[in-house]
């Protein structure tokens, strides 16, 4: 029997959305295919999305993919290239921006003496609002026998399904998000689990229960099943079911009715919410979620963050003390719920929040524009993709083009390669969804150890070693001829580029560029042919990279030129691992690389799992590469990484690491980021002007969010934390109406200033008001300390207290100080 | 007179050296010579010598945290020793508990 074995790939598990993905693929056959997890022991059908979350495959479980069947053999090679590829796409998180949650809050919790309740975080942004409670939607269902023959009411079941089947395909098809959209996916293919719906026909037909009652029996009978299962994510799966099983009743007879709303704006608290009921609810009312604990990993939690609704878990017990109409505040952030909140309280958990969306803002800002270095410098962050789909959500989250168009994946498992016309279809589709960005078209890169049915190789000791990459397309050069035909055919639909896999000699190089003439003379093509480049992956290529004069421009591929060059197979746990990627020798060897393209004139970017490591990045700047190609979901990341990064820093941060010995020397120089050396200490945008605060918290949380809202702090709980160090040793207030709070934390610098409407009491003992606050973030630079010297100095002149308390406006003020803190 | 002055906060950015500002500031407003060591974030600065300490009639510790070199200034009868506040918000009863 075909079958296929693998180490199961997703970090999160075989959970509902990879095995609607499964189940969506696995019916383009006719061959009846089966999963089998060997850790549990447990088989499940790949049309039943239910069976195959009850195998509670997790990652690297042992699994068995069988098929049976008229095109069992073709099957098994197809599921097989889609768990290697798209497959994995289907466990991808959103980004986020980093997370935050400073000391100031816990301490303001404490000082105030407000009781509060830790929770599950389960979806970001803060809330606050009267308790509402819904109706209780779930009527006890209805026990009774069939009234009439047993057969219509499997009609009127049938007819039900079918409904509500086509109803979820609607509303996924206008869906706002893309979780909902999953989601709704999800469930309509649980609703064609064969084996629920299955149960409530035999309920019918043998127990003689009307439609309703079989339902309601079918749906708790496999819920129960679920929520039995060792895995949380399996367990809350029962949900989900209970949500379809109540809404289908609800279909049985008719329109239904409306689902149980909220009658005013408020914080639903509900034990258990399916995601039926939370799409039902109108979330402009909707100021925050509070579940039990078992919908921590439900998707009614996916939708609370995809529609932005502030999300906690409370344990049961606490869950019940709750009283309609008191009100509540949660932060789905920090996971903390306060009952009847005192408003300085909201006030300083507000200004954390307010923080966060404003760099969660900035982020997503930077994502839509071409990347740049903080100093001007531009930096292309492209995408790594296998097929149009991919580069449709690459461009959506920032894709300056295509760096990596694998072609391969077309190619595994099947009995013949695919024809030109197939080929060109799927290379015009993703250079129609890339527009005028580029494309980088990678010829087939399979062989000894990607074998593929019809490029027949002779058997190899090692694999890696042998005919991989271009080292077989002289021996087999229509199935190569075929591929450049399709990618030239398909070139006028965008802005191609074509690259060659692990070239080792330049007579490979000259052999592709031939072959592609001769194919644009064959076409009778006389426009431009498309740029050809290479991938650099193998040591001996990097280091003696002049005879390639002739390409267009270099890709390095870090995982196979790691693999080669440390003599280690990557796919082994047990040797180097990614610490090999910032290794002196690698580093060494690249910056080689980077120097030899740039004395040729070619452009050079990096491509590897390496490439997507934005705590990488400045080196790789640093050592001279300006362009990356990384996974869609890296993209994000590595654009605000590139901002944040000014280049003299990172040559300063490439040429130390180039000194070191070993991958620990250099991790510890990444540890230690250098602040940005671009930005003066103080700025009008680092300047709050009479506003009111209440409480010391608040007014250190603004200042930091100040700096870290401007690029000044990397880490602000860091600097908060430093910050409320110094202040617990002995406050700061300096009399006059002035405190200078003021901390160290790794990579921040700056002064930010707050001018108060209202004194302020800086628990100085003294009872004096501060209305002046001053906040020096310092790293370990002597210049910049030399600077704030200075200013504290000047803080004892009573007409510049003056200056800066009158000011009329940020720009006045910093006009004040010192030059050397505004330059 | 001749005062000496050493200042010394926990993190050494601000207070260290408001408070030597005020002392040198005042000092010299009540009519002393005032010279101010400081020990902060950039180590120690404007060091106080043995000349300075050889004609000095008094020595001023303002610190929040223990000071290098306390054994350098053994020939010195009077010192007084404040919080770097006490420097900072009211310099010129530091000087007043020197007697002076």
């Amino acid at each position: 029997m075909p079958h296929l074995d693998l180490a199961f790939p997703l970090a999160g598990g075989l959970h509902a959305r990879p095995a609607a993905a499964l189940r969506e693929r696995a019916l383009a056959h006719r061959a009846e295919l089966s999963w089998t997890n060997h850790r549990t022991g447990r088989t499940a059908s790949l049309r039943n999305v239910l069976d195959l979350l009850a195998t509670e495959t997790r990652l690297e479980d042992p699994c068995r993919l069988s098929a049976t069947g008229p095109d069992a053999e073709a099957a098994c090679r197809d599921l097989g290239a889609f768990l290697a590829g798209p497959f994995r796409a289907t466990d991808a998180v959103e980004p986020s921006a980093s997370a935050c949650a400073g000391p100031g809050v816990p301490r303001l919790l404490a000082r105030l003496g407000c009781p509060w309740w830790p929770a599950v975080p389960v979806a970001s942004g803060l809330g606050e609002g009267p308790v509402r409670v819904l109706a209780d939607s779930d009527e006890s269902p209805d026990r009774g026998v069939a009234s009439g023959d047993r057969e219509a009411e499997v009609r009127r079941l049938r007819t039900a399904l079918e409904r509500l089947g086509a109803t979820l395909e609607a509303e996924a098809a206008r869906a706002a998000h893309p979780a909902q959209r999953a989601i709704l996916h999800v469930h309509g293919a649980m609703l064609a689990d064969e084996g629920w719906t299955a149960a409530m026909v035999r309920a019918i037909r043998e127990a003689g229960l009307s439609a309703g009652a079989a339902i309601a029996r079918a749906t708790d009978a496999t819920a129960t099943a679920l929520a039995g299962a060792g895995e949380a994510l399996l367990r809350a799966r029962a949900l989900d079911l209970r949500g379809l099983g109540h809404r289908l009743r609800t279909l049985l007879d008719g329109p239904p009715e409306p689902a149980a709303g909220l009658e005013a704006p408020g914080v639903l608290v509900a034990d258990l919410l399916t995601p039926t009921a939370f799409l039902a609810l109108d979330p402009s009312r909707l100021r925050a979620l509070v579940l039990g604990e078992g919908s921590a990993t439900s998707h009614t939690a996916i939708l609370a963050r995809s529609f932005g609704i502030p999300c906690v878990a409370l344990p049961p017990a606490r869950l019940a003390a709750v009283r309609p109409g008191q009100p509540l505040l949660v932060d789905g952030h920090r996971g903390l719920v306060v009952p009847d909140p005192p408003p300085e309280l909201s006030a300083c958990l507000r200004v954390e929040q307010q923080g966060r969306e404003t760099r969660a803002a900035a982020w997503a800002a930077l994502a839509r524009r071409p990347a740049a270095t903080a100093d001007g410098t531009p930096v292309k962050i492209l995408a790594n993709v296998a097929g149009a789909e991919e580069a449709a959500r690459a461009f959506e989250l920032g894709a300056d083009g295509i760096g990596l168009f694998r072609t391969e994946l077309r190619f595994l498992g099947r009995e013949a390669p695919p024809t030109e016309d197939e080929q060109m279809e799927a290379y015009a589709a993703v250079l129609r969804a890339a527009g005028d960005r580029p494309v980088v078209l990678r010829l087939l890169d399979a062989g000894g150890d990607k074998p593929l049915p019809f490029l027949p190789l002779p058997p190899e000791a090692n694999p890696f070693l042998g005919r991989r990459g271009v080292r077989w397309y002289a021996g087999h050069a229509d199935l190569i001829r075929t591929q450049v035909r399709a990618a030239l055919r398909a070139a006028p639909a965008g802005n191609l580029r074509l690259m060659v896999p692990l070239v080792t000699d330049p007579g490979e190089l000259r052999w592709v560029q031939a072959l592609i003439q001769a194919c644009a003379t064959g076409l009778g093509r006389s426009d431009p042919l498309p740029g050809l480049g290479m991938m650099v992956e193998i040591p001996a290529t990097a280091l003696c990279l002049e005879p390639f004069a002739d390409a267009a421009f270099f890709s390095v591929g870090t995982n196979d030129l790691l693999q080669y060059l440390f003599a280690e197979d990557r796919g082994d746990p047990t040797l180097g691992g990614p610490a090999r990627a910032w290794h002196p020798a690698t580093l060494r060897l690249l910056g080689a690389v980077a120097h030899t393209a740039r004395a040729l004139g070619r452009e050079v970017s990096l491509c590897g799992e390496a490439a997507a490591d934005p705590r990488l990045l400045p080196l790789f700047l640093g050592l001279g590469f300006t362009a990356f190609s990384a996974a869609p979901q890296a993209i994000p990341a590595l654009k605000a990484a590139v901002a944040g990064l000014d280049l003299a820093s990172c040559r300063a941060l490439a040429e130390a690491a180039l000194r070191t010995g070993t991958s620990a020397e250099v991790s510890a120089l990444l540890d230690h980021p250098a602040p940005r050396a671009d930005l003066p200490l103080a700025a009008p945008d680092l300047v709050v002007l009479d506003e009111a605060c209440a409480t010391k918290e608040e007014a250190i949380r603004r200042l930091v969010e100040r700096l870290a809202c401007t690029g000044r702090a990397p880490d602000p709980d860091a600097l908060e934390a430093a910050v409320w160090a110094r202040e617990d040793a002995h406050p700061t207030g300096i009399g006059f109406g002035v405190a200078v709070p003021h901390g160290r934390a790794a990579g921040a610098r700056g002064l930010a200033l707050l001018r108060l409407q209202d004194g302020l009491d800086w628990g100085t003992g003294d009872g004096e008001a501060v209305r002046l606050v001053i906040l020096l973030a310092g790293g370990d630079d002597e210049a910049h300390l030399r600077t704030f010297a200075a200013l504290a100095r000047r803080l004892m002149d009573p007409a510049f207290r003056a200056g800066l308390m009158t000011a009329p406006s940020a720009e006045a003020l910093i006009r004040l100080l010192p030059d050397d803190l505004t330059r | 007179m001749k005062i000496l002055a050493i200042t010394a906060c926990p993190t050494g950015i601000a207070h260290t050296y408001m408070a030597a500002e005020q002392l040198e500031r005042v000092g010299q407003q009540l009519g002393h010579t005032v010279k101010v060591e400081t020990q902060g974030a950039m180590g120690i600065e404007n060091r106080l010598t043995e000349a300075d300490v050889a004609g000095a009639d008094a020595l001023i510790l303002a610190a929040d945290v223990a000071i290098e070199g306390r054994d350098r200034f053994a020939g010195i009868a009077k010192v007084v020793e404040v919080p770097v506040q006490l420097a900072i918000r009211h310099p010129a009863d530091v000087f007043a508990r020197l007697g002076a």
